[in-house]
């Protein structure tokens, strides 16, 4: 893991005037130590020492994913002669087990256990089997007689795996990268040159040419108070194991012992099961309820849905309560085809709704001298002017109807999941052609500006990477282009643009910046401070 | 199938080297390659072609003979095209005649077609019929509806009776990309099918071509089984006459359909969202 542990003792409760037990009405703060208690932690899903083993399953060398805790002596001050601490494990009894001197206490199969009272602090330490597993220890001190003197609970919980939002800052940026005259340098340069370090470009001769990094992986963290951290690269089923993308995960991060990998589904994919089909939202309060770590959504295309395994685990988690959209007008299928956030320090909730719009494509369209040249469109889209475009009645009828049955729906979805209103909506202009062979569905005919790739960075400055739309009629003065000028008139004001050139590799291959890169972000809200009440059910 | 395995994209991107193709003949003088690119048969025109391009760059024809597809992110093979001239065109329409690639790349070799500067349509036009594969049928539909009406014409009107809805599918879509109401009694007729995807491209190419006689037809698909097809009923009915559309009983009777869209278009039409 990223920090060593600290202790991670956390009283729940501060005790109250009416919970004084010495019978002291005075007004005093005096606090019973007998209060129930939590220890947060992490699943130990890693391999700390490198053995190709989990560490749940060992007594790993270097294993620094076992939280400890104590029960400190105060609370055995009072306790009576020949009287017992006596403590059981409840709960996800079989994904928990407590520890004392690296011996299991307790666990699914041992106890409970009554101890001598102990004469100064006791030790012990938990650690978790499975992300989320949740259960207590039931602490009672116990007279000779076998009454309860004293009792208290502490609970046990390991973090939720938490998808990344746009609001967190970068830490490292992806994209795959070929050299030579046939390569994508315009690209990869586009993202080193603002980024320098930050930016990382895997040759993708070696993964099958696959360039769709961020349908493989989604990167996701898992964390616990002291700093604690561990990321989980969740390796897309769309690409066999350990072939093309599919190696991509353990040749990035498999040496890192604070990384894990895992798959969640199995079988014959679909593009449903990539993940620029799964997306998450900034914060947001919905209902009056808050989800400090946004709310997950992904499409489904007609029948086609993510894989029931990652869709349950992404429901298991709770705490970013995820839906699903109708895509069912995309090709490719993918939610980050038309929609996306931006932060906004002006707006309330700090950031902005980003989604496609037909309606605002053709009436900036149409503002457009008829006769712009566009020799990119002519090359590849059929449409030499930009009055081939808006004279086009077939194409204005189909996007048309993509608007009013697929875009308005899911603007009206996205408001009513995540609480938005109109004031936290950008459209942008945005049209659709059909592609060939795929049924009738559509991908952007101008590339999709709402496929970028969103990149805050801790000096507070953030950066949008979209793809060029080359609705000019030169090849390379961006400052020509006014669809680029409309966008950046429209998204908000601090925002750094960065107009990538994607347009052979990833635009006429049916995706655009965002598709082509991929993002591990910091974590900047702690689920137990702020989440528990996502989390926490009668159940537990 | 919409939705390809990544695995056989790239297998298929993948496709062996061809043999140089037998129907060049690299003898031919100018004179004789100009009085075929002249000729009224196309055959003959793309005979010219193709001799030229061996002749001009015989390295480049054989590089795009066995230039292999890119993976777009739907899984499906594309092109991404070194150049786009009539030469590039005539090697790749040859490829294509041939029917050795398998049938996803060649139908991304008549994808890459459209985006070449030469002559095509008439070759891909004539090989419809004798087409096997039903994917690269509707690719070739696909790729001729705004070819001029001559050749597009017979390629839609034999589609909409092909054996393989997908086929029967992209034709009706196609026609109503042709924005020409005259496809109408074709179009009414698909509405018909026995397959709800014809059906519904049928019932949306109606409102595209402006086909007001059809309405009767459009009433009747507001009572379909398939949500699609009610949905595109009622979208295309609004096209074809909007006010008329917001008084229409039947349109008025789906503002409670069962499935959201339809319900909601419905709706919108009848100026009650």
């Amino acid at each position: 893991m990223t920090h060593r542990l600290a202790l991670t003792l956390t009283a729940l409760l501060a005790l109250g005037c009416n919970s004084d037990k010495d019978g002291d009405d005075s007004g005093g703060e005096a606090v019973d130590p007998w209060t129930d208690r939590a220890v947060y932690g992490i699943a130990n899903l890693d391999d700390d020492d490198g053995d190709g083993a989990a560490d749940w399953a060992q007594d790993a060398e270097g294993d620094d994913d076992r939280f400890g805790f104590t029960l400190e002596e105060a609370l055995f001050a009072d306790a009576p002669d020949g009287g017992v601490l006596a403590l059981q494990l409840r709960g996800n009894t079989g994904r928990i087990r407590v520890l004392s001197d690296g011996a299991v206490l307790l666990d699914g199969d041992t106890g409970p256990v009554e101890l001598d009272v102990p004469a100064g602090d006791l030790d012990l330490e938990v650690e978790f089997r499975t992300i989320g597993a949740a259960g207590w220890i039931a602490v009672e001190l116990q007279d000779a007689d076998g009454d309860v003197v004293e009792s208290m609970d502490v609970d046990l919980r390991a973090s939720p795996l938490i998808l990344n939002h746009h609001l967190q800052p970068v830490e490292r940026v992806f994209a795959m990268s070929a050299s030579g005259a046939d390569g994508n340098q315009p690209f990869i340069n586009g993202f080193e040159d603002v980024l320098g370090g930050t930016f990382e470009g895997f040759g993708m001769a070696r993964y099958g040419w696959d360039v769709w990094i961020q349908d493989e992986i989604e990167l996701s963290t898992m964390t616990a108070p002291g700093g604690a951290r561990m990321d989980l690269v969740i390796d897309s089923i769309r690409s066999p194991q350990g072939q093309y993308l599919g190696a991509l995960p353990d040749d990035v991060f498999g040496e890192d012992p604070d990384t894990v990998i895992d798959t969640w589904g199995s079988g014959v994919p679909t593009s449903q099961d990539s993940f620029g089909n799964l997306e998450v939202s900034p914060p947001v309060t919905v209902d009056g309820v808050s989800y400090p770590f946004g709310r997950a959504y992904y499409g489904h295309w007609f029948a086609d849905e993510m894989h029931e395994d990652m869709v349950a685990m992404l429901e298991a988690q709770k705490i970013q309560d995820p839906f699903e959209l109708d895509v069912g007008f995309l090709c490719v299928g993918h939610v980050d085809e038309f929609t996306t956030f931006v932060p906004d320090p002006s707006s309330d909730k700090g950031f902005r709704f980003v989604v496609g719009d037909v309606d605002l494509a053709y009436e900036f369209l149409e503002a457009q001298p008829a006769a712009t040249r566009l020799p990119r469109y002519a090359q590849d889209h059929g449409y030499s002017t930009i009055g081939d475009i808006v004279d086009d009645g077939a194409l204005r009828a189909m996007n048309e109807e993509i608007q009013a049955d697929y875009v308005e729906p899911a603007v009206e979805q996205f408001k009513a999941e995540l609480g938005l209103t109109d004031d936290d909506i950008i459209r942008i202009p945005a049209i659709f052609e059909e592609v060939r062979g795929c049924r009738g569905s559509t991908v952007g005919l101008i590339p999709g500006t709402a496929n970028m790739t969103v990149a805050p960075l801790e000096s507070g400055e953030t950066h949008l990477f979209m793809p060029d739309p080359f609705l000019r009629p030169s090849g390379d003065d961006q400052g020509d282009d006014p669809f680029i000028a409309e966008i950046e008139g429209l998204l908000p004001e601090g925002l750094d643009f960065h107009w990538l050139d994607d347009w052979d590799y990833y635009h006429i291959m049916l995706g655009e910046v965002h598709c082509g890169s991929n993002v591990v972000r910091t974590p900047i809200a702690d689920w137990w401070d702020v989440a528990l009440h996502l989390l926490v059910d009668e159940e537990d | 199938m919409k939705h390809l395995l990544i695995i056989c994209a790239v297998a298929i991107g993948s496709t062996p080297a061809l043999a140089a193709p037998v129907s060049v003949t690299p003898v031919l003088s100018d004179a004789e390659l100009s009085l075929l690119a002249g000729s009224a048969d196309w055959q003959d025109r793309q005979r010219a072609a193709l001799a030229r391009a061996w002749q001009v760059d015989g390295d480049a024809a054989a590089a795009l003979m066995r230039l292999a597809p890119g993976t777009t992110r739907a899984g499906g093979p594309r092109f991404v095209l070194p150049a786009r001239d009539a030469g590039t065109t005539a090697v790749l329409l040859d490829r294509f005649l041939r029917g050795e690639d398998g049938e996803l790349v060649r139908a991304a070799l008549l994808d890459a077609l459209v985006r070449t500067d030469g002559e095509w349509a008439p070759g891909v036009a004539a090989a419809f019929t004798s087409e096997a594969s039903a994917e690269v049928r509707v690719v070739m539909v696909e790729v001729l509806r705004r070819q001029p009406e001559a050749l597009a014409s017979p390629v839609l009107r034999a589609a909409a009776k092909d054996a393989d809805a997908a086929v029967r599918e992209a034709s009706a879509r196609s026609m109503g990309w042709t924005e020409d109401p005259a496809w109408a009694p074709q179009l009414r007729q698909a509405l018909g099918d026995t397959d709800a995807g014809v059906r519904s491209a049928a019932a949306r190419a109606l409102g595209w071509v402006g086909a007001v006689d059809a309405w009767p037809a459009l009433v009747t698909a507001t009572g379909d089984t398939d949500a699609d097809v009610r949905r595109r009923a009622v979208r295309a009915m609004a096209r074809l006459d909007a006010a008329r559309a917001a008084e229409e009983p039947a349109v008025r009777a789906l503002h409670t359909d069962p499935d959201a869209k339809v319900a909601r278009a419905a709706r919108q039409v009848s100026g009650n969202p």
